[in-house]
């Protein structure tokens, strides 16, 4: 089901606060279902807020939030079972450290939609060979690499078995070697058909996986649209100053 | 110096002594055991009511800030006076029925558990917004990201710190001696005013260092462990 | 021949007056010219007062009026009696006090009189029973032995319940005060102390216990605490028995003490 304009999320006039500073100002964001919109911009920019209010881990100050046909800003919102159609992946501490790699899985399927032991063992195990990683699914994570720490975490958001998928960042902390393998995952998703909101620096991933690119800068979405054309024919000024300063990092 | 040796360490003393300070020794235990089981539960219980998020819950944290505060600064021996001699002159049958010691533990549990609820507070504020945060989006309630993620985290921190006011509930167990509970103090004490020789302490202080010398070789060997670990996962 | 006589007068005047000095010479208090009592009040008629830090302000009982007739018999004035908190529980250690005597209605016994020195005896007492409200009345020691007994740290009371009594269920509190509120709110069955202080306490507060059961024949004496080899001691000793032999103690305790403690039944 989608909200009156066909959209799976519709973010509308959102602005958010911390304090005296507005963080988000105004934001407009809408994402059609099994689509890929990509948020890119500096740190600080927003993108994190941004996807922390999808999912209310942030409460919006002003304007308002619809996600799969509801309401999420105003009204009697049950946060618990939004949560649960929503899977989001944070940049870093996202396993749990007292927990092994198949608990951290099983965690939620268990305890929050109620599967028994051996059903969500098995369900996790299956996730886990997907990624290679069922042999260590009784490590605890501080024996895993980054890499395959986040590809961990991406499963554990999958076993909830999501409707839309919120990626902040999630290779921004990883060595550059381990990147790739993280980014082939998410590329499977895509693929796969999930709707997904992906904030990130690596543009060359961007291009290539996403129905739209919005970038946001200072709090509001200075430009979005197709990614061919934002990559190679950005409109506004600000855009063609990040992106350049992008290629000259040589990071696209 | 001889004089000295002989008023605390003298062996016929201690022998004399030892039935005596043993008998008391395990009333001390008793009151320990049974107060730092209930400390352990109560203060993160209300470590946890402390926590509560929303307006609802403002009376209640309130209640929670009042109590810590107000036991964290009375002297225990003010509360176990209160506890041994005061409460069973309320009128109610089982206070009046209640055995000093019984009393006595009650003065321990009440006032360790202020303390120690700061203790469980602190690990739980230790442990990284982003747990929660995560836990959450999993769709965890409130109440279920604490139990699953946050907690098992908080205490495993907060170890060290627990141990060590445990250390200092154990030998508080003596000033339960002053109000009619004959445990170890209070028997060196009679030792003492009946034969004028103090070696009767020195047999009490030895059974406490028993004690918590093994409770303070496991504390360092805890935090031996976690720092391995981390010097490990962080490599 | 009158003229003879009145030599013979001057000469014994001349004679008396150097001797009576010499009885009068100054008694080797710490501060010469003042005393300093040691008390632990409160004792009902023996001694009550305020505690204001290391002193007792405004003293009043059977053992402040003796300690101002032995001050006026060695020569030292009321106004210069210093009275100073000494906590019963430290009276017996051995070594140096902070007082020239302690009136803390202190039993004479051998073991005490090898750590401090004692005055002549001051006082005759047997150990009692004060019962807690609604306790069976002990009718012999037999009964008293299987009762729960409060009792007082290094007191000769607690002393008798422990080693000659063998009671089995004896509670131990610090000062006479908790050991009174531990009986009233029923911690104890009963409390054993000295007769005149438990029935003073009980003519005090009668609602707050029950009766004063019985009292045990130890034949106590009480005397003033001195620190050991004090040479203040036989000036104390031949001032309270100048005082027992022409009656002021007789008349401060029928002052202090209107109990009739013969009336009270021994315990057998």
């Amino acid at each position: 089901m989608s909200s009156p304009n066909g959209h799976f999320v519709s973010v509308q006039k959102v602005t958010k606060r911390f304090g005296e500073l507005e963080v988000l100002k105004q934001v407009d964001l809408d994402v059609a279902e099994h689509n890929v919109v990509c948020l890119i911009g500096a740190s600080g920019s927003g993108k994190s807020t941004l996807l922390r209010c999808i999912n209310l881990l942030e409460k919006v100050d002003e304007g308002s939030i619809v996600v799969d046909g509801q309401p999420i800003t105003h009204g009697k919102v049950d946060v618990n079972a939004l949560r649960r159609k929503i899977g989001i992946v944070f940049q870093a501490y996202n396993l749990f450290p007292h927990m092994t790699v198949l608990q951290n899985v099983t965690l939620g399927p268990r305890k929050v939609r109620g599967l028994d032991r051996a059903k969500a063992r098995s369900a996790a195990l299956e996730l886990l060979r997907s990624i290679g990683l069922d042999d260590k699914a009784d490590e605890y994570p501080d024996r895993l690499s980054g890499g395959q720490q986040q590809r961990v975490a991406i499963v554990r958001a999958l076993a909830m078995e999501p409707k839309l998928l919120l990626l902040d960042e999630v290779t921004s902390a990883l060595d550059p070697q381990l990147v790739a393998e993280v980014l082939n995952l998410v590329r499977s998703l895509t693929e796969f058909g999930m709707t997904m909101i992906i904030a990130t620096h690596e543009m060359s991933f961007a291009r290539e996986v996403s129905d739209k690119v919005c970038f946001l800068d200072n709090g509001v979405i200075c430009e979005q649209g197709a990614p061919a054309q934002i990559f190679s024919d950005p409109q506004q000024p600000r855009t063609r100053e990040f992106l350049a300063r992008i290629i000259e990092a040589g990071r696209m | 110096m001889h004089r000295v040796l002989h008023a605390f360490t003298n062996p016929f003393a201690f022998r004399q002594a030892l039935p005596d300070i043993w008998s008391g020794f395990l009333i001390n235990v008793h009151m320990m055991v049974i107060a730092e089981a209930l400390v352990l539960v109560l203060a993160l219980l209300i470590a946890i009511v402390r926590g509560l998020p929303g307006r609802g819950s403002k009376p209640l944290r309130g209640l929670a800030i009042l109590y810590t505060d107000f036991f964290r600064g009375t002297p225990l021996t003010i509360v176990a006076y209160a506890c041994i001699l005061g409460l069973p002159g309320l009128g109610y049958g089982f206070l009046k029925n209640a055995s000093s010691e019984a009393l006595g533990v009650v003065a321990l549990t009440v006032v360790y558990t202020a303390y120690v609820t700061e203790v469980y507070r602190a690990g739980i504020e230790s442990v990284h917004g982003s747990q929660r945060m995560a836990a959450r989006s999993l769709g965890l309630s409130y109440l279920q990201a604490l139990r699953y993620v946050v907690l098992p985290q908080a205490i495993r921190r907060v170890i060290p710190p627990l141990l060590n006011d445990f250390i200092g509930l154990q030998k508080d167990t003596a000033i339960i001696g002053a109000i009619g509970v004959t445990e170890a103090a209070a028997q060196g004490t009679n030792f003492a005013n009946s034969y004028f020789n103090y070696t009767g302490y020195f047999v009490g202080a030895v059974f406490f260092v028993y004690l918590t010398i093994p409770l303070a070789r496991f504390t360092d060997h805890i935090i031996r462990e976690r720092e391995q670990r981390e010097r490990a996962a962080g490599g | 021949m009158i003229r003879v006589l009145a030599v013979l007068a001057v000469a014994a005047a001349l004679v008396a007056v150097p001797a009576a000095s010499a009885r009068q010479a100054a008694p080797p208090t710490l501060t010469p010219g003042q005393l300093t009592v040691g008390l632990d009040p409160p004792a009902v008629g023996f001694q009550v007062g305020t505690l204001r830090g290391n002193n007792v302000i405004n003293p009043r009982g059977f053992e402040i009026d003796l300690a101002k007739a032995i001050a006026k018999k060695l020569g030292i004035p009321s106004t210069k009696i210093k009275w100073l908190h000494v906590p019963f529980a430290t009276l017996f250690r051995p070594g140096a006090k902070p007082f020239d005597f302690a009136f803390e209605e202190s039993t004479i016994t051998v073991a005490r009189s090898r750590v401090v020195n004692f005055s002549a005896p001051y006082f005759n007492a047997n150990q009692g029973v004060l019962l807690k409200k609604g306790a069976t009345a002990p009718h012999s020691l037999a009964d008293l032995k299987q009762m729960t007994l409060c009792a007082q740290s290094a007191t000769t009371g607690l002393d008798y319940v422990q080693h000659k009594l063998h009671a089995s269920s004896v509670q131990i509190y610090n000062s006479t005060s908790a050991a009174f509120s531990a009986l009233q709110v029923g911690r104890c069955d009963a409390f054993v102390m000295d007769v005149p202080i438990i029935a003073s306490q009980k003519k005090t507060k009668p609602s707050a216990y029950g009766p004063v059961a019985g009292q045990i024949v130890t034949n106590e004496k009480y005397g003033a605490v001195l620190a050991k080899g004090s040479k203040l001691t036989p000036f104390v000793s031949s001032a309270i028995k100048a005082l027992t032999k022409d009656e002021t103690i007789g008349k401060l305790q029928q002052k202090w003490f209107a109990i009739n403690v013969s009336k009270i039944p021994v315990l057998k």
